[in-house]
């Protein structure tokens, strides 16, 4: 009767779908999420100004700055707002305490000769970590420079460099991918959409691990079984927890088209951050290939566990290759076609996390990143397939202990 | 007369070990049928191996007329041994959700499921979370989910075990209801006077196996009687396996056997002239076949 089954699985996708976004845990990470985004976007500049640092040539300051100069190597220096000359020690100390200046340098009379120079600073934190110091190199290269060089000169002392990068390929050919800045500003939405993918994932399959543990735990099963097929069961289950997946990814998409331009405006080593559309094709796209993989050995180790709790020790061991790519994002981002990037890509369980960090490392091997997706799905749609002979299996193991060869007898007995 | 269940040769084995050994029952449509056993013989597994629960080893199992196991579920009612329901979700979620999954619309299964918790006497639970009811109700929630789509069979495994009086009662009524519809009800169980008091026809199986099955009085009258009662004003001396009936004036039963006919006992009253008001033959119990039966099968298979 497939008229029943397909009508089943619509109706097991709608309770789990619903009964998903009802649950406490899911509301508060989807809406968790895109607070934190909506956190770095516009609340922490406003609660620390000194937050994210600027040198791209300017000699603006961004927090006021004291000095004191026995040494006339800036007697010549123009005026820079928020840079504070002052006379007398005491004064200085005096402008720290009372916050008008984060901090107060004192040039000694033999700097030139030494480059010795003395930092007041006030309150914890580490001086490397203080900006204020870089932006006193700054100043002390312009007025070093000021009398012999040009602005555009001292512009560039300050800033040597804007690479533009060229690509040569294996014929030769050479192609403008932009800046570094575009480079950064090009990796860095894949590698938040590597980690959206991974927690999203984790979250859905989770759920349909505890959803069928539980129903295992608690006996729903054999009403559930005495009413329709097991493929039923799971494939409603897996499409109505994989949907409220999507709906939160889609939420957090949607927060992050709106804070992700945001946070890119606060470093000013970046261009905009821009979402390619292809990119979002192929995020959901891995999304669902991903989630049918974890989902459906999650649902298999749940219904061969006799308990939640022995269910959520063995899932771990199917977890945790999925965050191996976000681990080794340092080898993978700049060798996007190395062995180790091009072999995750085609296992199943890294693909997803793997694809994207070599999106975001710009790889040259497209239609690998492509296949990697396609093998991914056909793994997704076999691990569907047998999460339903485990879960019809499974019902044989009450009280059991499980094993890997009782979960093989099962498995023949159920055939 | 067509049969709600037939099942041939059904065998079921875990490894080594068979739990249902080649059993053979068929159920008439309309019947209340009682599938009896001691603990462990094999009952929950005979059912869930005939409902597709599990896989047979071996033989046949037709519901309705002839339909397998998966076309018949969706007009047969299932309450299993082992209880349990969304523990998370509110009592009429839950029988709106299995009342679909049994072919009703939204609508109607929350109508249906209402209406039955009403008859339970759980209509003001139907908000609850099922976490939050007692064991008792939890069961008569499961058994209204089994009711809701008006099943042509209905198959309880163990119903009234951990069930108060009242509430035992009021399940045999709602049977009772259910049999006048038209369905056919089987109910396993090992506490025999339910079986007296609902079912005509009744099978037993020990160790695994079928060891009786029939009409439950023919089974009785087959076996003879084994004891009879004679009310008199004065009894014999010397007579074996008299008992005396407390409470109950002038009566005595004897146990008939081999060493005591009736023809003995009437012979003595007769030789002593003490004159009967009464004499009554009388069929073995239930629970004498039961435990007669149970412990013959136990000593055979050792």
């Amino acid at each position: 009767m497939p008229g029943k089954k397909t009508a089943d699985a619509r109706i097991i996708f709608e309770e789990e779908f619903s009964r998903q976004i009802r649950r406490t845990g899911w509301r508060v990470f989807t809406v968790g999420v895109p607070v934190l985004m909506l956190f770095f976007a516009f609340i922490l500049p406003v609660l620390g100004d000194t937050f994210f640092s600027d040198n791209d040539g300017s000699a603006d300051l961004a927090e006021a700055i004291g000095f004191i100069d026995h040494s006339d190597v800036t007697e010549d220096l123009e005026p820079i707002p928020g840079l504070i000359r002052i006379e007398d020690l005491a004064d200085g100390r005096l402008a720290l305490v009372d916050g008008d200046i984060k901090s107060l340098f004192v040039i000694p009379n033999d700097y030139v000769s030494t480059g010795e120079v003395d930092w007041y600073r006030k309150g914890s934190g580490l001086a490397s970590e203080d900006s204020t110091g870089d932006a006193f190199h700054n100043v002390l290269r312009i007025a070093i420079a000021d009398d012999a060089l040009t602005d555009d000169q001292i512009a560039r002392v300050i800033s040597p460099a804007s690479y533009t990068l060229f690509k040569v390929d294996e014929l030769g050919q050479t192609d403008s991918s932009g800046s570094l800045k575009d480079e950064v500003a090009k990796a860095a939405p894949a590698f938040i959409f590597a980690m959206m993918l991974m927690m999203s994932i984790f979250v859905g399959s989770g759920s349909l691990l505890q959803s069928v543990t539980e129903e295992k735990e608690n006996r729903m099963v054999e009403m559930l079984v005495t009413s329709t097929s097991p493929m039923s069961i799971m494939v409603g289950k897996v499409l109505g927890l994989g949907a409220a997946g999507l709906l939160q990814i889609a939420i957090w998409l949607t927060v992050a088209a709106i804070s992700v331009p945001q946070i890119s405006n606060q470093f000013s080593g970046l261009s905009s951050l821009s979402v390619e559309p292809d990119l979002i094709v192929l995020m959901i796209a891995f999304y669902f290939a991903g989630y049918f993989v974890f989902a459906a050995l999650m649902a298999s180790i749940g219904a061969a566990s006799t308990s939640v709790r022995e269910a959520s020790q063995i899932s771990a061991i199917v977890l945790v290759p999925a965050v191996i790519p976000i681990y080794a994002s340092a080898l993978i981002i700049p060798n996007p076609d190395g062995m180790l990037a091009r072999v995750l890509t085609f296992f199943p369980l890294t693909s997803p996390t793997a694809s994207m960090m070599r999106i975001a490392g710009d790889t040259d091997r497209m239609y690998e990143v492509v296949l990697g997706l396609v093998v991914t799905a056909f793994a997704g749609m076999f691990l569907l397939w047998l999460s339903a002979r485990v879960f019809r299996a499974g019902l044989l193991l009450y009280g059991q202990r499980m094993s890997i060869r009782s979960v093989w007898g099962a498995l023949r007995q159920s055939g | 007369m067509p049969y709600a269940l037939e099942i041939e040769g059904l065998t079921k084995r875990f490894g080594n070990k068979t739990v249902v050994d080649d059993i053979s029952f068929s159920v008439e449509e309309g019947e209340v049928f009682g599938f009896l056993g001691p603990n462990g013989s094999g009952k929950t597994t005979t059912i869930r191996t005939a409902l597709g629960i599990l896989r047979q080893d071996a033989g046949e199992v037709r519901f309705l007329g002839g339909l397998n196991a998966e076309d018949a579920m969706p007009r047969v009612g299932y309450l299993p041994e082992e209880r349990g329901l969304l523990r998370k979700e509110k009592v009429s979620s839950v029988l709106r959700y299995l009342g679909r999954l049994r072919g009703l619309s939204k609508a109607e299964a929350l109508d249906r499921g209402l209406e039955l918790l009403h008859r339970v006497g759980l209509y003001e639970h139907r908000d609850k979370k099922v976490e939050g009811l007692s064991r008792g109700m939890t069961q008569l929630v499961q058994f209204v989910a089994s009711l809701i789509h008006s099943p042509e069979l209905i198959i309880l495994d163990e119903p009234f075990s951990g069930l108060d009086p009242l509430n035992v009662q009021l399940m045999k009524e709602m049977l009772a209801v259910e049999q006048a519809r038209g369905a056919t009800v089987i109910f396993s169980t090992h506490v025999l006077s339910d079986v007296e008091e609902m079912s005509e026809r009744v099978a037993l199986i020990a160790d695994s196996r079928l060891i009786l099955f029939g009409d439950l009085h023919e089974i009785r009258v087959s076996r003879g009687a084994n004891a009879a009662v004679v009310e008199a004003p004065s009894h014999p001396d010397g007579l074996p396996g008299a008992q005396k009936q407390a409470g109950r004036g002038g009566q005595i039963e004897y146990r008939l056997s081999d060493e005591l006919t009736p023809e003995m006992i009437l012979n003595a009253y007769a030789s002593a002239g003490i004159v009967l008001s009464r004499f009554e033959q009388v069929l073995p119990s239930l629970n004498d076949i039961f435990i007669e039966e149970v412990s013959n099968a136990r000593q055979k298979n050792g």
